[in-house]
């Protein structure tokens, strides 16, 4: 991805969401936005947390959606169907949540995958 | 201003003696042989008098110690340093000084002055303790609780003296691991560790014929094995007879009824109650009554499991999943630790063994790693598709084909590197390497590593220990 353009989607999630940085490891890598502010519905505890958007293959594909490991809905359980990846030096949960994926609206694609704490509490 | 933090300290320094205080945290420096050696090499050459430099490093914070990684060089040019009649460093540019901070802050990293002055039980002299006082409290004040400090490396040991928010670190100077082929210490002068010499009479054997210094270095080795079953059980036993001193198995599984056929140590009363690492511990503890366990019953990359795995000198892989193996090697690389790793893949057409195919790879800071070569990009995308999130968790989910004694052969060779890791008993005959076995013929073939990736974002990450 280009500067200007990651510059740009960076701007437009940090307008969204609150905040983004980018974080992405090395000149090669996709970029990795980290957003510290994210707000989950209340059944989520906590349901002000982060998570670690890396946008590989994008706008072709969705971007890949990580929850920082504490997150847990109403029966402390974390979202089903997970795993813990170990990314920048820390584990983050990624999840199943299937949603087509046309556009390429990046503020969209962090909405679709947010959907997923709207739909049930684990 | 003095900050809080610097505050306490100096409040801690003015307590009456005799008043009990929290056991002092140490600071150790982990570098990769390849860089270790261009610093000696600028510092131990004397044409010119003294030399010095900085290191750049990242940290990782543990309990009991902070631990620095060195990821880059900095020697003081010799147009910038200024030098008193005897050869010794009198000074060098404030410019300097302000570039070098400057870059390692804007990355997150902090400095460690290094010199030497070419002899053994190394002191620092009157000119650099001074030195010390003019240059620290002013340089840490800007780095803030990064400690930042000064090293005087000897001949296979060192001093160190560190500061943090403008004062003396309440940190004290444990030593300088040098990770390559074998993993060498260079302790702090009085530490206890200076010409260590042991021979338990259990290991006289294993003693004649890898020699006697051998066995003081594995009763100090750390070792993690993540995953204590197929292949996993063999290693913490063989390490339990070998007499490494730490074993930290890891494990979050139950014994199941369908690991009774490969897990070393396992009875048929453990199934469905007893942990995998419970078996790790017994089985360890019953060859070796003093060997200390630090089980961790928990999944890499839980919290637990990351915190235990940065105290280890060398950690071995034997995990099923490609992408655990991945972020297992971004960890290794990270933290400067050497990474050993297993796993075999047999094929069966329902009938009878069609392959065996297994590997054992050894892979170093600073040396090809596993996503360089051999966890391609391919490979995991695939492995990602075929289990997706959750995959494990599903009961239903198919076991892997295994057997017991092929496990064994690939676990034996790696034990076999942990051993050459902490002893240099190969005398760089194994290096870091790849070993391919064919498990029905029974051929073990070695093979050098191949070139390092130049875009490979595991070794991009070497050195960044903790997040952030």
């Amino acid at each position: 991805m280009e500067q200007a353009e990651a510059a740009d989607l960076i701007a437009r999630i940090e307008r969204a969401f609150g905040s983004a940085r980018d974080v992405t490891p090395a000149p090669d890598q996709p970029l990795h936005v980290l957003m510290e502010e994210v707000v989950l519905p209340d059944a989520w505890s906590p349901n002000l947390t982060r998570a670690l958007v890396i946008w590989e293959g994008w706008p072709e594909a969705r971007p890949r959606f990580l929850i920082d490991e504490q997150v847990r809905g109403e029966g402390g359980e974390p979202p089903r169907s997970n795993d813990l990846v170990y990314v920048l030096g820390e584990g983050w949960r990624q999840f199943s949540f299937s949603f087509p994926w046309v556009g390429d609206d990046p503020v969209v694609a962090v909405q679709k995958w947010l959907e997923r704490f709207s739909v049930e509490s684990s | 201003m003095i900050t809080p933090r610097a505050l306490g300290r100096l409040v801690r320094r003015l307590l009456p003696s005799g008043r009990e205080e929290a056991a002092a945290r140490t600071l150790d420096l982990r570098i990769d042989r390849a860089l270790f050696t261009e610093v000696r090499a600028h510092v131990e050459n004397f044409t010119r008098g003294e030399e010095a430099g900085y290191l750049i490093c990242r940290l990782s914070r543990l309990d009991d110690r902070v631990v620095l990684l060195a990821r880059e060089w900095l020697p003081i040019p010799d147009e910038e340093i200024s030098r008193n009649i005897d050869g010794s460093v009198l000074a060098w540019t404030a410019a300097f000084n302000s570039d070098a901070l400057e870059r390692a802050l804007g990355s997150g990293c902090t400095l460690v002055l290094v010199h030497s002055h070419g002899t053994r039980l190394p002191a620092f002299s009157p000119d650099d303790l001074d030195k010390e006082r003019r240059l620290f409290p002013g340089l840490s004040l800007l780095a803030g609780s990064i400690p930042i400090g000064t090293m005087l490396l000897g001949q296979g040991d060192a001093v160190g003296s560190f500061w943090e928010d403008g004062c003396p670190a309440d940190l004290l100077f444990g030593q300088v691991t040098v990770v390559g082929e074998q993993i060498e210490a260079w302790p702090a002068v009085g530490s206890t560790l200076t010409g260590e010499q042991m021979v338990r009479p259990r290991l006289d054997r294993q003693s004649l014929a890898i020699g006697p210094h051998a066995d003081a270095a594995l009763h100090r080795a750390r070792v993690a094995v993540i995953g204590v079953s197929g292949g996993g059980s063999h290693i913490v036993q063989q390490l339990a007879h070998m007499g490494i001193g730490t074993l930290i198995p890891i494990d979050d599984q139950m014994v199941e009824e369908s690991n009774l056929g490969r897990l070393v140590g396992a009875r048929a009363a453990d199934v469905d109650g007893t942990k995998k690492v419970e078996v790790a511990r017994r089985l360890a503890e019953g060859i070796d009554p003093e060997i200390k366990i630090e089980q961790v019953e928990a999944r890499f990359p839980e919290a637990s499991v990351i915190d235990a795995l940065k105290s280890a000198d060398v950690i071995v892989s034997c995990v099923d999943r490609f992408d655990v193996r991945e972020g297992i090697n971004v960890f290794c690389r990270r933290h400067l630790i050497p990474q050993i790793d297993i796993g075999i893949e047999l094929r069966s057409n329902g009938e009878r063994l069609v392959s065996a195919d297994g590997q054992m790879i050894v892979s170093l800071p600073g040396r090809p790693c596993l996503r360089c070569w051999f966890l391609t990009d391919a490979l995991l995308e695939a492995e990602r598709r075929h289990h997706p999130p959750g995959y494990d968790a599903n009961s239903d989910a198919p076991g892997e084909a295994q057997v017991v004694s092929m496990n064994a052969v690939l676990a034996a060779e790696a034990c076999n590197s942990v051993l050459d890791l902490v002893t240099g008993y190969s005398g760089r005959a194994r290096r870091a390497a790849f070993w391919q076995y064919e498990g029905r013929a029974g051929e073990m073939t070695r093979h050098d590593l191949p070139s390092r990736r130049e875009d490979c974002p595991a070794c991009a990450e070497e050195g960044l220990g903790d997040p952030g």
